[in-house]
């Protein structure tokens, strides 16, 4: 092996290498830089499914780029390399900077008529510039009032989560896909379903199903409904609350829609008398698919008056036979003669029988006793009205008691308050009361934030939604493009300057190769090879004397190098792999 | 001189230098691989002895490897030593380097992708794929200590034989009894208990959302009465009649740990009749007192049937005008652990074949390069050993040109 040939090798690599190197400092580098910036912004919930929209979009511009590379070498093939690279670097800056100017005017545009709309309604926010910069840390804000407020109230993400299904399995189904499952309405009331814009899942009489935990969206509109309604109410100088009581009152009174209501087949299968059928044993079709009735009895999912009566009188059956169950009723008996309770004689002879006691004995003695505290009787009603809060099922089945108040914004407060208290306080996301959020057996909730903070939070959340998922990929893909977009003519100029150097090599070596053959049969002498010359090391083996070509024992002939070779080639190409 | 002797030495020896240099690359490859997953696998088989063959999937799956590894490297080797070609060599090279990486990486790269669904669905998502991948230590000890706390408790309540301790504890999973009783309190707790709820409300209770009213609607809905049989237990809260009726359970079975409620009575101890309420109230209180001897009867009502059908344990104690009640679920006394951890527990064997992989994981794709410049390395021996010097000149030759 020829050591000329061997350093003439090495410096076509050394040009390929820094070809390569300027080639990546161009396009590639910005790509990546685009593609960092929309990974940055992806990390965030609100952002995250438009992360990489604009990354897309630069990268397309670099597709039509190389298209255009490559129709730039057909059509100047004949032209010298160093026009080729300006008219490529030129194009590239233009395929670049238009995209650009053009998304930043219209992005500028609609970003300032976004703010304006929401300035007029008493939003405001920061203009274009100032968020070009800080966008990022705007975004990170943005997620961490978002994670507050779910925290809070003990939420699930933003479009909430079915865990599960109803308690009495009945199907359930999102807002969007009504797959017919609900009931018919009824009377002349249409059919209503609270909130059904903000998604969430259903049963079938329009209200959530059981299962299901409100995220941001449904806590929003709920929140939203509750204190909107109250204000509009407050503005007249009503109070919803009380005009709520009045409105169920009214449906209570004999003749009213609910009343009628009630008496209907749906309704009686729900709450009238406990089915006979065992599980599994009767079938009935509601709206085409088949039910099974006893899952439809409300009544096994609650405690019902018969229920809590049985399970008394199972307890008193334990209690009753214990020896301090006697102490117990004389202390009883003493604490109410030295209060001045008055019992009847009947009461004390069930007490003093107390082995037999059971439900029907101390409700009367409870009634007897007419214990009177802040305007209640403690009595048999009240006690089944204290378990009636604690323990109730609202069949999904059927209407709730709400759905026939006529006024419509009335309806709405009640649906809002029912959800945000009592679906709240089932699924542990309660949002409406003294303790919000998570009010479970292990956590005690959290205090509620107040109607004026939470109405701007929702408005900062959802501004911010709509401006950051439409305007921040381009602000992250705008950094990486004005970072490193200037750097890719100079990449491209370099590029084409060490190709144009690997190519000259190359044209040496090739002709250093097909020399040698030759030359080795004609046994000539040799030129000296100008470029060669021009090394160092060729010096120095000129200096030092050294013969070149005899290194090794073979001889060479020269050849000239800018020469077409023989076969008509340019020596570039076939011989682009390595020796 | 010394090269000499050292030359003579070998061959009175009769040891080939090659053989010598094919042998230390060899060591580098799956021995290093194999000393650092027994490192790791040591403790893990300890703890979970009993659990074979399941605790050795591992090393199976390390035998396999080492099995197909030999296999071809010696298909290779003998391709080699037959062609003495440059070019078979290393063709034969590449492959076994292809092999090595295929072997290492690229199995637990299939694996990563195939195990996850496998796992999460054993274990009903309770313990995921994730969880175990960089804890596995950790999750060996837990799950060792179930079994070995299962057994205690057992031993302790006469479910297991105390005559016989110390063999369930020596033979733990091996031994039939302890792998039945396992079985048999799994299934008892589950389709008495967890499969009786109904599904949403449990689902939430599970999820850290058990809330007042699902744990009313989980005392008081309407359930399937249980019907499997729980090994003859006739602990607490089971009278004679009761004996050999299956058992049920309440929520506060499937769940973990004791609950705890209070009640503030500043309102009675501060109010019109506070000098006799303050009189009442501490010897009602009392040790042995009224309210104790009350619980007790308050306890045998809450295991009835028609009430919760499994017992609670109801402590009461009455301090600065408050009274902090606890209730402790029956199922240590009776022998099983919440849902959670006794399914776990009934799925052990497989978790634990598992677990088993984890470190065998790790030493491949920690180590896994080793073996593939070990197989290089041997590559370059056979080539330097079997092809002749013009046959490898050639060779050269022939590709450069």
């Amino acid at each position: 092996m020829n050591d000329k040939i061997m350093f003439v090798k090495a410096r076509v690599k050394v040009f390929r290498v820094l070809k390569v190197l300027s080639y990546l400092l161009g396009f590639p580098l910005m790509l990546y830089a685009v593609y960092a910036g929309a990974r940055a912004i992806g990390g965030y919930d609100v952002t995250k499914s438009v992360s990489t929209a604009a990354f897309w979009v630069v990268a397309g511009c670099c597709i039509g780029f190389a298209a255009l590379h490559v129709a730039i070498e057909l059509l100047l093939r004949k032209k010298d390399i160093f026009l080729r690279a300006l008219v490529t670097a030129i194009t590239a800056l233009a395929a670049i900077t238009i995209p650009v100017l053009c998304v930043e005017a219209s992005a500028r545009k609609g970003f300032n008529e976004l703010s304006d709309g929401y300035a007029n309604a008493g939003y405001r926010y920061d203009g274009y510039e100032k968020q070009l910069s800080d966008y990022l840390d705007r975004v990170k804000a943005h997620d961490r009032a978002f994670g507050d407020f779910l925290a809070l109230y003990n939420l699930e993400g933003t479009d909430g989560w079915l865990s599960g299904g109803n308690v009495d399995t009945t199907p359930t189904a999102d807002a969007d896909d009504e797959k017919g499952i609900f009931l018919a309405g009824y009377g002349d009331y249409k059919h209503y379903v609270f909130g059904k814009d903000f998604g969430g899942s259903y049963g079938m009489n329009g209200l959530y199903a059981d299962g299901f935990i409100f995220g941001y969206k449904q806590a929003e509109y709920i929140l939203k409904t509750y204190y909107g309604v109250r204000d509009e109410f407050a503005k007249e100088g009503l109070d919803a609350d009380e005009a709520l009581k009045a409105a169920l009152a009214a449906l209570d009174a004999e003749g009213s829609a609910w009343r009628e209501y009630q008496k209907t087949e749906e309704y009686i299968r729900a709450y009238g008398a406990a089915p006979a059928a065992a599980k599994g044993e009767t079938k009935i079709k509601i709206g085409g698919s088949d039910y099974d009735l006893y899952d439809l009895y409300a009544g096994h999912y609650y405690l019902t008056p018969a229920k809590v009566k049985e399970l008394l009188n199972t307890f008193t059956g334990y209690i009753a036979i214990l020896p301090v169950t006697g102490d117990l009723v004389a202390i009883i008996e003493g604490v109410a003669s030295i209060s001045g309770m008055e019992i009847s004689e009947e009461s004390l002879a069930i007490l003093r029988d107390y082995r037999n006691l059971d439900y029907d004995g101390i409700m009367q003695i409870l009634n007897d006793l007419n214990i009177e505290s802040g305007g209640q009787v403690l009595n048999e009603e009240f006690i089944l009205n204290l378990l009636s809060d604690l323990s109730f099922y609202q069949s999904p089945a059927t209407y709730p008691q709400m759905f026939f108040i006529e006024d419509a914004s009335l309806r709405d407060y009640a649906y809002a308050k029912y959800l945000g208290t009592k679906h709240g306080a089932l699924v542990g996301s309660v949002l409406i009361g003294d303790s919000v959020g998570e009010v479970t057996l292990n956590a005690s909730g959290n205090a509620p934030m107040s109607q004026s903070a939470l109405m701007s939070l929702f408005a900062r959340i959802d501004a911010e939604e709509e401006y950051m998922t439409a305007y921040y990929p381009w602000l992250s893909a705008r950094n990486g493009l004005i970072r490193f977009g200037g750097l890719i003519p100079a990449a491209i100029i370099l590029a084409y300057f060490f190709a144009s150097a690997e190519k000259k090599s190359m044209k040496r070596l090739f002709a250093l190769e097909t020399g040698v053959e030759r030359e080795a049969k004609k046994e000539s002498g040799f030129k000296e090879f100008d470029a060669v010359a021009e090394t160092g090391a060729a010096k120095d083996a000129k200096e030092s004397g050294t013969d070149f070509i005899e290194f090794d024992g073979a001889k060479t002939a020269s050849v000239r190098t800018d020469e077409e070779l023989p076969d008509g080639t340019d020596g570039y190409g076939e011989q682009g792999g390595e020796a | 001189m010394k090269k000499q002797s050292f030359s003579t030495a070998m061959s009175l020896l009769k040891i080939n230098k090659y053989s010598l240099l094919k042998t230390a690359a060899y060591t580098c490859g799956l021995p290093v691989i194999g000393a650092y997953a027994l490192a790791k696998s040591l403790p893990i088989f300890q703890e979970n002895s009993t659990y074979r063959p399941y605790v050795l999937a591992g090393f199976f799956v390390f035998l396999l490897v080492t099995v197909l590894y030999i296999a071809a490297t010696a298909i290779t080797g003998a391709v080699v030593y037959k062609k003495k070609t440059v070019t078979v060599a290393r063709v034969c090279t590449a492959v076994t380097v292809a092999l090595s990486v295929l072997f290492t990486t690229g199995i637990w790269f299939i694996i990563d992708k195939a195990l996850p669904p496998v796992i999460n669905g054993a274990t009903q998502n309770m313990l995921t794929y994730d969880d175990l991948k960089d804890d596995y230590a950790t999750h060996s000890v837990y799950h060792s200590e179930l079994l070995k706390g299962f057994i205690e408790m057992n031993i302790e309540n006469g479910r297991l034989s105390p005559e016989k301790a110390d063999i369930y504890r020596t033979e733990g999973y091996g031994n039939d009894e302890v792998e039945q009783l396992i079985e048999n309190s799994y299934n008892s707790l589950m389709l008495d208990g967890y499969d009786s709820f109904n599904g949403m409300l449990v689902t939430l209770a599970g999820g850290e959302r058990l809330t007042v009213p699902v744990l009313i609607h989980l005392l008081f809905d309407e359930r399937d009465a249980p019907s499997h049989d729980f090994n003859g237990y006739t602990g607490e809260g089971r009278g004679e009649d009761n004996k050999n009726k299956p058992v049920g359970w309440s929520i506060l079975d499937m769940q973990e740990g004791i609950m705890t409620f209070s009640v503030d009575l500043s309102f009675l101890t501060t109010g019109d009749y506070a000098d006799l309420i303050n009189f009442i109230i501490p010897t009602l209180f009392a040790e042995d007192g009224m309210v104790e001897q009350l619980i007790a009867g308050v306890e045998g009502a809450v295991a009835d049937e028609d009430l919760l059908g499994s017992p609670i344990y109801i402590g009461v104690n009455y301090a600065e005008n408050t009274i902090t009640l606890s209730l402790t679920p029956s199922s240590t006394s009776r022998g099983v652990y919440d849902y959670k951890n006794m399914a776990y527990l009934a799925n052990n064997n497989l978790l634990i074949a598992a677990i088993s992989l984890f470190p065998i994981r790790d030493a491949f794709y920690l180590l896994g390069a080793f073996l593939a410049v070990s197989s290089l390395a041997v590559g370059i021996v056979r080539e330097k050993q079997y092809v002749k010097k013009e046959e490898a000149d050639n060779g050269e030759s022939k590709e450069t040109a």
